[in-house]
């Protein structure tokens, strides 16, 4: 683990969840959710669509009853003290409608007057950031710009914990790029991010640590790097003849396949051993691949089909 | 930020409210402005009937006696009779009377209609001498206020006067002003919560640290506020419209604000109920259509119950019986305890709707 990431983890959790469930009639929308998220780190929240992402953070927000478990944010509890942790959370849903008549700024002033923040520097500052005019009604905005305004909504009050539902929907990638710098920028003045996403490549562009969710329960909590690591490299040699695979049959070699003179392998530790085993033979091509987090996503998700 | 949302709700939706407003007061000083024009037209408008001068009629002792003016060259005369004046259903009581007059048997309260017709065998001719009628002639307004769904509007008070200016506002315009307004306040009430759910804006306004009860509050004390407003304005507007037709000092004071403002719990009521519907069903249309179904019908029930003796029963358990305007008007009686009623159930119908929106989930 990353010494920062050490340190961080260190400090009392800003959300804790421990067996978060709910359930919708018979239907289960979270089951049994375990989750630490600490203070300056982003986490991404990931998962395809219908596993239980929104659920989570509505849950969490007290938008919704929980059916078991217990949510502390900032040490309060998630729906008795709701109105309290609100002060310090700010929150963009993944989908939300304004007033389409009213203007963004007078839409924006008024939800930050709703906080007793009467300082609009930031939601200026943001509104330049993402270039966003504030002066057009909310039904004459794009989607995009829409976004934008939810974006701005969230950050403008300053609060220490931003939870973020799918933020880059409508995005174009210039400004999605702006995004992420603007999380970059947010960690590093302190405020700890929690975000949802579908889109892989941005967690892995900018959050620390990843939660997988997949049908309402929680499959895997790391920090990115170490996932990949855990995940291991791809490696395809393609020999000038044929070779003897049992000479490959060692610790943190899985998945050995064969394709005429073509093999891959799956290398998760010793990979120093087993380059040294294949420069024994005459080598075609070569390539060692690490795996991304699309990957390494459609790899835990085709394992729980098999399962 | 506490009246946040109350100021918010003001500013967002002043234009529907004032137009609104424009329109009721429109109704209110346009409605007593005709007052003069329809009391002229009911002492005026006394329709004659053709030849009435020709005809007279006397009722006696079970029997009807008519006599009419002699027509020259008469062979016999035909007596035609018709419970209307149209005398479109008549039929022929008397085929052939020599003189010109006589007595027909006559056992009913109802009111008849007779005609006299001369037949002149010489030149074979009929000539019409005249009609007469076994009541005193009235104004068609008259005729009208004697029907029995006038009483309906009245809680059941059988002799309300259109020619005093307290019978008239009372049948036309109390009897259905108060209904306009509680549909509109349903209807605005029922929207400025389902809105919310329907646009998906409670996500970001409950990401803000504002309770569901405050935010369902203030939205309950805006509308209770505009409702004071347009009750106290109508009232400025319904005694300044009175003065104008030289009414007020007969009408009082203290009667136009105890009429109009004394309505107001009867719309907290409303508001509270609409709201309840708006938190539990969630959706506009379902919501709407149950808020105005239950009005419209608590109004046709309580319509019913005081038309009908037999429906009476019914008037207890319509909200329109305890916001009893007609006591105020007619009978200079405020009935406070039905004042302070309609505010506590009011109260604990809204108490209902913030504990449904505090309990369940708001939908994505």
């Amino acid at each position: 683990m990353i010494d920062w990431m050490v340190t961080k983890m260190e400090k009392e959790p800003v959300m804790k969840i421990r067996g978060l469930t709910k359930k919708y009639g018979d239907v289960i929308g979270i089951k049994d959710l375990d989750l630490d998220v600490y203070p300056g780190e982003i986490m991404g929240f990931l998962g395809p669509n219908g596993a239980g992402k929104t659920t989570t953070i509505r849950a969490c927000l007290a938008l919704l009853n929980k059916t078991a478990g217990d949510v502390k944010i900032f040490g309060l509890d998630s729906h008795k003290d709701s109105v309290e942790i609100r002060r310090d959370v700010g929150y963009l849903p993944g989908d939300f409608g304004m007033y389409p008549d009213m203007k963004a700024k007078a839409i924006l002033k008024y939800l930050l007057s709703q906080s007793d923040v009467s300082d609009t520097t930031k939601m200026y500052e943001l509104s330049e950031i993402l270039d966003l005019d504030l002066n057009k009604k909310y039904r004459e905005l794009s989607k995009g710009n829409r976004q934008k305004v939810g974006i701005v909504q969230a950050f403008m009050a300053d609060q220490d914990l931003v939870i973020l539902d799918e933020p880059t929907g409508g995005l174009d990638p210039l400004m999605q790029h702006k995004f992420y710098d603007l999380l970059r920028k947010e960690s590093r003045e302190g405020k700890t991010i929690f975000m949802s996403s579908h889109i892989l490549a941005e967690v892995e562009e900018v959050c620390d640590r990843v939660a997988i969710i997949r049908r309402g329960e929680l499959q895997v909590v790391e920090e990115i790097s170490s996932l990949q690591e855990k995940m291991g490299k791809k490696l395809e040699v393609e020999f000038r003849d044929g070779v003897d695979l049992d000479r490959f049959d060692m610790q943190g070699v899985e998945k050995v396949e064969v394709d005429g003179n073509r093999v891959s392998m799956i290398v998760t530790e010793n990979l120093d051993e087993v380059v040294k085993e294949v420069s024994k033979y005459d080598i075609m091509n070569m390539s060692l691949e690490t795996f991304n987090l699309d990957q390494l996503f459609l790899t835990y998700y085709r394992e729980d089909e098999g399962s | 930020m506490i009246g946040g949302t109350f100021l918010f709700e003001l500013r967002n939706k002043w234009k529907g409210l004032t137009i609104f407003l424009v329109v009721a007061l429109i109704v209110v000083g346009g409605m007593v402005q005709l007052f003069p024009v329809v009391v002229d037209a009911m002492e005026e408008d006394v329709e004659e009937l053709e030849g009435q001068e020709k005809v007279r009629v006397k009722v006696e002792n079970g029997n009807v006696t008519l006599d009419w003016d002699p027509v020259e060259n008469a062979t016999y005369y035909r007596i035609l009779e018709d419970t209307g004046s149209h005398m479109a259903t008549y039929e022929v009581v008397e085929e052939s009377v020599d003189d010109n007059e006589t007595t027909l048997f006559y056992d009913t309260e109802e009111e008849r209609y007779f005609a006299v017709v001369a037949v002149l065998e010489d030149v074979r001719e009929e000539v019409f001498v005249g009609m007469g009628s076994t009541i005193e002639r009235k104004s068609p307004m008259e005729e009208l206020m004697e029907a029995p769904y006038f009483r309906a509007f009245t809680a059941g008070r059988p002799d309300v006067d259109f020619r005093y200016i307290e019978g008239f506002l009372s049948v036309e315009l109390y009897s259905w002003w108060f209904l306009l307004v509680g549909l509109y306040l349903a209807y605005i009430s029922v929207n400025g919560v389902t809105d919310d759910y329907e646009e998906r804006r409670l996500d970001i306004l409950f990401s803000n640290p504002i309770s569901r009860r405050r935010f369902l509050t203030e939205k309950f004390l805006v509308l209770s506020f505009y409702t004071f407003v347009l009750l106290f304005v109508s009232a400025v507007v319904l005694i300044g419209s009175l003065h104008s037709v030289g009414e007020l000092e007969k009408f009082g004071v203290w009667t136009a604000l105890a009429t109009m403002l004394g309505s107001w719990p009867l719309f907290l009521v409303v508001i509270a109920f609409s709201m309840l519907f708006a938190v539990k069903f969630k959706r506009s249309r379902t919501a709407v259509g149950l808020s105005l179904m239950i009005a419209l019908v608590m109004y046709a029930l309580h319509i019913a119950g005081n038309m009908v003796d037999a429906l009476e029963w019914v008037t207890t358990f319509t909200i329109l019986s305890y916001w009893d305007y007609n006591s105020v008007l007619l009978d200079e009686i405020f009935k406070t305890e039905h004042f302070l009623g309609l505010i506590i159930l009011a109260l604990i119908i809204f108490v209902a709707a913030i504990l449904i929106f505090e309990r369940e989930d708001i939908p994505a």
